[in-house]
C-alpha cells in the first residue's frame, strides 16, 4: 500500500471507532446514526483536486457553522442537550472526513476521534465500550505515526507558494511511495497495543480513586424488565420467556466447587397486594430505610452466620428498577459502600411493604451484594416478615364467586392454611392446566375466570395470580410476587447466569405461626420453555462472561478495591516477615541455618531482583563500553595497546597531549618534526602499537621489552619546552 | 527518504533563536562528552497540548470517579511513555558521515553532505533529522531522513553559506526525531569534529593595474634551464640525467647526445596586503580588512586566469607562489588563514620574489575615503 492509501484506510478506522463509540447508548437516534454512517462511507470517495476547490471549502465551513446554530438551537428548545452536542460532535468528524487535505487535517481527524471516545465515556458503561478501546489501543498508535510522518513529509518540502506545483509534486511523489512503510511497519506498530495496553492497566490500577464531585452527567436509564414497577398487567409478563439476556448472575460461595450445569435459583423481586381483576398494583406506602448493621451487613432477618450460612455473591445489572432480589431464605445481606471523595458511604436501601427492598443507584451501574441464605432447607420457603397489615392481602375484586367456589372445591376438607395452600398449588400445576407462552384470548371475561374455567392455559403470571385470588377467597393472606427462577451455569465467568427469559411471578402465603411461605403453582412444563442452547448460548455465554468481568474490574474499580489488594498484598508480606523470622528464630536455636529464606516465593523474589540487578548492570556496562567507543581487544593486543595508554599519558604529563581527533601516527609525526629528543622512541611505540592492534601482528617478547625500555626513555626524557599538537581537521570525520 | 529541511531563511529573531539553540547545544556536547548515551528531550507543542488534554481527562477522571475516563487517562499517559522508549530505540546504532566540499567561499553557498547508517537488524530508524553543530554558525537548515532501513544508509546534504573566511569548525552533530506520535523531541549529541578552510569572498574588483607584458602567459627567457622549449644539442657527459639523451639523434651520430632546454620565464605578480592593524583602528579597520583580503584574492584569482604566478606577501610571511595555470587554492588558503597583527609588533612586510608587478593592496576602513 502506498503511505497515503494506508494513512486514509488507518483514519477512516479510527474515525469510525470513534462514531462507534458516539453511538453507543441511546442518545443518537437511529436515523441519525444511519445518516452519519451513510455521510462516513460517502466521504472515504472525496478525493482529487476537488478538496482544493475554494468553494468546496467556504461551503463546508457555512455548513460546519449552520450546523452550529441548528443544534445549539435545538439543544435550547428540545432539551436534549447532550443528543445535540454529540450529533455536532458526529457532524465535525464527517466535515472533516470530506476535507482531508493535508497532515493537519488528518491531525484533527485523530483528535475527534479520541474526544468521541473521552464522550463516549458518559454515553455508556457497556463491555461495548472495552471493545472500542482496544480497537483504539491497536489503532491509535499507526494513526499518529503516521500522521506524524505525513505532518514531517509536508514540512520538508514546504510550498514557496500557495498554489506551488513542484512542492505538491514532490510532496505527492513521497506520499505515493511503497517504501515508506509496508508490512513491518504495520505489524511493529501493531505490536506496540501489548506494552500499551499493560502500561495503561498498570496506570489504570496505580490511580487512587480518591476524587468525586460536581459536574456528573446522568446517567442513562437501565433495562427495561416488566414486573418490578408499581403495576403489573396480566399477560404482559411472561411473554418475555425467550429473552436471553442476562440481568444477574449469582456465584455460589466458596467459589471453585462443581456445578450443575443448570439449577433453580429463585430470586425475589418485588411482590403486589393489590389486583383489580386485570392487572396487580402495589398500594402506596412510605417505604423505610432498611436497618444496617456496621458499614456493609443489612439485616433482613437476623445477623449473618458465616459460618454456616450459604453465600452468594450477586451481580445485578443496572436495571429501570433498583430492586434488589434476594434468594429464598435469605437471613441478611451485605453490600460493600460505594466510594465517593476517598469516603466510604453506605448503600441507602430501603424497605417498602411485602418485602420490597429498593437500592439507590446514583451510579447506574447497578449492584454487586453477598446474600446470606439459611442452611436449614426447611427455612427457605419462608419469607422475612415485615410487620404490616394483613388485610390488604385480602382484597378480592369483583367478579370472581366461581372462582371462589372452585378454591373452596379444591381444598376440600384441608385443616390448615398450609394444606390449602398446598392443594391450590397441586390443583394448578397439576396437568389440567397446561403452561403456554401463548395469550390466552379472554375477551370481555375476567382474565381468571377465563384462564380457570375456559382456556386453561396461560404463562406463570395466570397460574400466581390465580393461586392468589383462590387463597384470598379462603381468607389466607397471599400475594403475588415477581422475581426470577433458573440459572444456567456460565463456565467462563463461574456463576450462574439468569436472564430476562427466567423471569417469573409466584405466590406467598401468609400462614400463622410460621410466617409468608413461598407457593409456586405453575407447572414443571415452564422449564422446558426458553432461549434457546447451543453454539450461540456458549458465544453470548463467553461475552456476558467478559461483560461481568468488565462490570466489576473495570467499570466498578474503586478505592475499597484498591485499598483491599493492598491490604492483601501488605498481609502477604507480613506472612512471609513473619515466617522468616520464625525460621530465624529457629535456625538461630538450632545454631545452623540457611541465611536464605526457605519460602518459595521469597526465594523467587530475591532471585528476580539479583537477575533484574545484574541485568541492568550489565545493560549499563555495555552501553559505557559501546559510548567510550571501545572495542574488544585480543590478548596480544592488549599489551601493545596498554603500553600505548602509558606513552599517552607520560606524552601528557610533559604538555604533549594527543588531540582527540589526532591519531597515533599524527601525533608521533608531528612529534617528530618538533625535534623531540624521544621522537625516535615515540615514534617506534606508536608504529608498534599500530601493526599490533590494526595490523594483526604479533609482537614477540624482545620487540615487547624493547619497547618498554623505550617507553621509560620516553618519561625519561628531559624535555625543554612542553607544547601541544596542532589540531588537523579532516574533510571526512567519520562519527559514532 | 532523505531531505534537507525548510528552506526558508531565518528572520534575525529567527537567527537569535536559532544562535541561543546552537550554543546550548554546543554546551551540552561539551558538558557531555564522556557522557555519548546521553538524551536529551523536550515536549513539542503538540505535545505539550497532548499532556495538557491528558491532565484534563485525568482531571475529569478523578472528579466524575469514572473509570472508564481513569482508562483513557492511563492510556494517554502510556503513549507518552511510550512515545519516549520509540525514539530511543529510533536514535541507536546510528553511525554518521560528513563529506566536506574541495572548496568553500565565504558567503557562497556550499554543499555538506551526511551519510546516516541504520546499524540496527531490524528496526527501520524513521524521521531522523541532523543538524551540524558549527561554531558560531547556526545551521540554516537540518538533513531530514524520512527512513533509514535496518542495516541500510541514507545521504542527504544541506546547503551552507560560511559567513566568513578562515576556520569553519565542526564540533559534531545533533539528531533528533519526533518519532513515532510528534509528543517527545529526543535527541543526541554526536562528537564529529572537523574543519573547513573557507576561502576569502570572491569579489568584484578592477583588473590589476599592470603593464600588458606582465600579464602575459610563459614565454621562453633564452637562457638555458629546465623549461620546456629545446635551445640544441650537446654532447652527454657522465653523469647526467639519463632522461634528457635524445635517442633518435644518439642512434644516428652513434654516440650520446643530450638536449639541451631553455629556462621559462613567467610573469609574476606579487599582490602586498598589510595586514598590520594601526593602534588607534577601530572596527571598521576590521572591516575595510577583510574587504581588503577579498580583493587580493579576487586579484590573485584574475592574474591566475590570465597566465601570470601570484604570490601574496604580509608583515612576516608570503603566501606560496602559485605558477600560472595552476590551482589558485594555495593562495586563497593563504588568504583564508590571514589574521591582522598589531602595528607595534608586526615585521616587515616580506619582499618579493620578482620585484616587477607588485600590486599593494591597502585596507581602507569603511567609512573613510580611500
Amino acid at each position: 500500500l502506498s503511505f497515503s492509501l494506508l494513512h486514509k484506510l488507518v483514519a477512516y478506522l479510527l474515525s469510525g471507532l470513534g462514531l462507534v463509540a458516539l453511538s453507543l447508548g441511546t442518545e443518537l437516534e437511529d436515523s441519525v446514526v444511519v445518516a452519519m454512517l451513510v455521510a462516513y462511507a460517502v466521504s472515504f470517495f472525496a478525493e482529487g483536486p476537488m478538496l482544493h476547490r475554494p468553494r468546496y471549502n467556504t461551503g463546508w465551513t457555512i455548513a460546519v457553522v449552520v450546523a452550529l446554530v441548528l443544534q445549539v438551537l435545538r439543544g435550547v428548545m428540545t432539551e436534549a442537550t447532550l443528543a445535540m452536542a454529540i450529533e455536532f460532535a458526529a457532524f465535525l468528524q464527517v466535515s472533516r472526513l470530506f476535507n482531508r487535505r493535508s497532515a493537519a487535517d488528518y491531525q484533527q481527524i485523530a483528535v475527534l476521534a479520541f474526544l468521541h471516545l473521552v464522550a463516549a465515556t458518559v454515553l455508556s458503561t457497556d463491555v461495548g465500550y472495552a471493545v472500542l478501546f482496544g480497537g483504539f489501543v491497536i489503532v491509535t498508535p499507526w494513526m499518529l505515526a503516521l500522521s506524524h510522518l505525513r505532518r514531517e513529509i509536508e514540512g520538508n518540502y514546504p510550498a514557496a507558494a500557495p498554489d506551488d506545483e513542484h512542492a505538491r509534486a514532490a510532496v505527492g511523489r513521497v506520499l505515493a511511495s511503497k517504501r515508506v512503510v509496508g508490512p513491518q511497519f504495520l505489524f511493529g506498530t501493531a505490536a506496540l497495543a501489548v506494552p500499551l495496553f499493560i502500561m495503561t492497566l498498570a496506570i489504570f490500577l496505580a490511580i487512587p480513586r480518591v476524587g468525586r464531585g460536581f459536574l456528573t452527567f446522568d446517567k442513562s436509564r437501565g433495562d427495561r424488565v416488566a414486573g418490578f414497577g408499581n403495576l403489573v398487567e396480566l399477560g404482559g409478563f411472561g411473554v418475555i420467556r425467550d429473552d436471553p439476556t442476562v440481568v444477574m448472575r449469582v456465584t455460589l460461595l466458596p467459589e471453585g466447587a462443581s456445578h450443575p450445569p443448570q439449577t433453580l435459583l429463585r430470586m425475589r423481586g418485588t411482590s403486589f397486594d393489590r389486583y383489580d381483576g386485570r392487572r396487580w398494583t402495589r398500594s402506596p406506602a412510605t417505604a423505610a430505610a432498611l436497618g444496617r448493621r456496621g458499614r456493609t451487613t443489612y439485616p433482613l432477618v437476623r445477623s449473618p452466620d458465616r459460618a454456616r450460612d450459604e453465600a452468594m455473591r450477586i451481580v445485578l445489572d443496572h436495571l429501570e428498577e433498583p430492586v434488589v432480589f434476594v434468594p429464598a431464605g435469605t437471613v441478611a445481606l451485605e453490600i460493600p459502600p460505594r466510594v465517593e471523595s476517598a469516603q466510604r458511604i453506605p448503600r441507602d436501601l430501603t424497605h417498602g411493604p411485602g418485602l420490597d427492598i429498593r437500592y439507590h443507584d446514583p451510579d447506574a451501574l447497578g449492584l454487586v451484594y453477598t446474600a446470606y441464605v439459611t442452611s436449614d432447607r426447611a427455612q427457605r420457603r419462608l419469607v422475612a416478615a415485615s410487620p404490616e397489615p394483613l388485610e390488604r392481602y385480602l382484597q378480592v375484586p369483583g367478579g370472581h364467586a366461581r372462582v371462589a367456589t372452585l378454591a373452596t372445591q379444591v381444598v376440600g376438607d384441608a385443616a390448615t392454611d398450609e394444606q390449602k395452600a398446598q392443594r391450590l398449588q397441586a390443583y394448578l400445576s397439576s396437568g389440567e392446566f397446561a403452561y403456554t407462552l401463548e395469550q390466552p384470548d379472554v375477551g370481555s371475561s375476567a382474565p381468571l375466570n377465563a384462564f380457570l374455567f375456559e382456556a386453561k392455559r396461560g404463562h406463570c403470571e395466570y397460574f400466581s395470580s390465580a393461586m392468589a385470588i383462590m387463597l384470598r377467597t379462603l381468607g389466607i393472606p397471599a400475594r403475588n410476587v415477581t422475581g426470577f427462577v433458573g440459572g444456567r451455569f456460565n463456565p467462563y465467568g463461574g456463576y450462574y447466569a439468569l436472564r430476562q427469559g427466567d423471569a417469573h411471578s409466584w405466590v406467598e402465603a401468609w400462614i400463622p405461626g410460621v410466617g409468608w411461605m413461598t407457593f409456586d403453582p405453575t407447572p414443571p412444563a415452564r422449564e422446558g420453555v426458553g432461549p434457546r442452547e447451543g453454539l450461540w448460548a456458549d458465544v453470548r455465554a463467553l461475552v456476558d462472561a467478559m461483560r461481568t468481568r468488565w462490570m466489576t474490574s473495570v467499570v466498578g474499580y474503586d478505592l475499597r478495591v484498591q485499598v483491599g489488594a493492598l491490604r492483601k498484598l501488605w498481609t502477604w508480606w507480613a506472612a512471609q516477615r513473619a515466617a522468616s523470622e520464625a525460621r530465624e528464630r529457629a535456625t538461630t536455636a538450632d545454631g545452623d541455618g540457611d541465611w536464605l529464606p526457605s519460602t518459595p516465593a521469597v526465594r523467587w523474589l530475591i532471585g528476580f531482583a539479583i537477575i533484574v540487578l545484574f541485568g541492568a548492570l550489565l545493560v549499563r556496562w555495555l552501553r559505557r563500553r559501546r559510548g567510550m567507543g571501545e572495542e574488544t581487544v585480543s590478548a596480544h593486543e592488549r599489551e601493545a595497546v596498554r603500553l600505548y595508554r602509558d606513552l599517552d599519558r607520560a606524552l601528557a604529563s610533559k604538555g604533549m597531549a594527543r588531540a582527540r581527533e589526532v591519531t597515533p601516527l599524527e601525533h608521533a609525526r608531528v612529534l617528530g618534526e618538533s625535534g623531540l629528543d624521544a621522537s625516535e622512541d615515540i615514534q617506534r611505540i606508536t608504529r608498534g602499537y599500530v601493526e599490533a592492534r590494526y595490523g594483526g601482528r604479533v609482537l614477540s617478547p624482545d620487540e615487547l621489552a624493547q619497547l618498554r625500555a623505550a617507553l621509560a626513555r620516553v618519561r625519561g626524557a628531559a624535555t625543554s619546552a612542553s607544547r601541544t599538537t596542532p589540531r588537523q581537521g579532516s574533510p571526512q570525520t567519520p562519527a559514532r | 527518504v532523505a531531505r534537507t529541511g525548510p528552506t526558508t531563511q531565518p528572520q534575525s529573531s529567527q537567527k537569535e533563536a536559532s544562535l541561543k539553540a546552537l550554543r546550548t547545544s554546543l554546551k551540552q556536547l561539551e558538558r557531555n562528552r564522556r557522557k555519548p548515551w546521553k538524551r536529551f528531550w523536550r515536549m513539542t507543542r503538540e505535545g505539550r497540548a497532548f499532556f495538557a488534554v491528558s491532565i484534563g481527562v485525568g482531571l475529569a477522571a478523578i472528579n466524575t470517579g469514572n473509570n472508564l475516563l481513569f482508562l483513557v487517562f492511563g492510556f494517554m499517559m502510556s503513549l507518552i511513555v511510550l512515545s519516549g522508549v520509540m525514539s530511543e530505540i529510533v536514535l541507536r546504532s546510528l553511525k554518521f558521515e560528513r563529506s566536506l566540499p574541495e572548496r568553500a567561499f565565504a558567503g557562497q553557498p556550499c554543499l555538506i553532505e551526511l551519510k546516516v547508517h541504520n546499524g540496527k537488524r531490524r528496526m527501520p530508524s524513521y524521521s531522523l533529522e541532523l543538524e551540524d553543530l558549527v561554531e558560531g554558525e547556526p545551521a540554516e537548515r537540518r538533513c531530514y531522513f524520512l527512513k533509514v532501513a535496518p542495516a541500510r544508509h541514507e545521504v542527504s546534504s544541506y546547503r551552507r553559506t560560511p559567513a566568513r573566511r578562515g576556520r569553519l569548525r565542526m564540533r559534531g552533530l545533533r539528531v533528533a526525531t519526533r518519532y513515532p506520535f510528534g509528543i517527545i523531541e529526543k535527541w543526541r549529541l554526536f562528537e564529529a569534529p572537523a574543519e573547513l578552510i573557507v576561502f576569502p569572498a570572491l569579489v568584484q574588483t578592477e583588473p590589476p593595474p599592470l603593464e600588458r607584458s606582465a600579464l602575459l602567459a610563459d614565454a621562453p627567457a633564452n637562457q638555458r634551464g629546465r623549461g620546456t622549449e629545446i635551445s640544441g644539442l650537446r654532447a652527454y657527459e657522465m653523469g647526467e640525467d639519463a632522461r634528457a639523451i635524445h635517442w633518435r639523434r644518439s642512434a644516428a651520430l652513434g654516440r650520446l647526445v643530450m638536449q639541451e632546454r631553455q629556462r621559462d620565464a613567467s610573469n609574476h605578480l606579487s599582490i602586498v596586503l598589510d595586514n598590520a592593524r594601526p593602534a588607534d583602528a577601530g572596527a571598521s579597520w576590521e572591516t575595510g580588512f577583510e574587504i581588503a583580503v577579498s580583493r587580493a584574492a579576487a586579484l590573485a584569482v584574475m592574474a591566475l586566469n590570465r597566465g601570470g604566478g601570484v604570490e601574496v606577501l604580509c608583515r612576516g610571511g608570503r603566501s606560496p607562489l602559485v605558477a600560472a595555470g595552476a590551482s589558485p587554492d594555495p593562495v586563497l588558503r593563504f588568504l583564508a588563514l590571514l589574521e591582522p597583527v598589531e602595528a607595534e609588533q608586526a615585521q616587515p612586510l616580506s619582499p618579493p620574489a620578482h620585484q616587477a608587478n607588485v600590486l599593494d593592496v591597502r585596507v581602507v576602513p569603511i567609512g573613510r575615503a580611500a
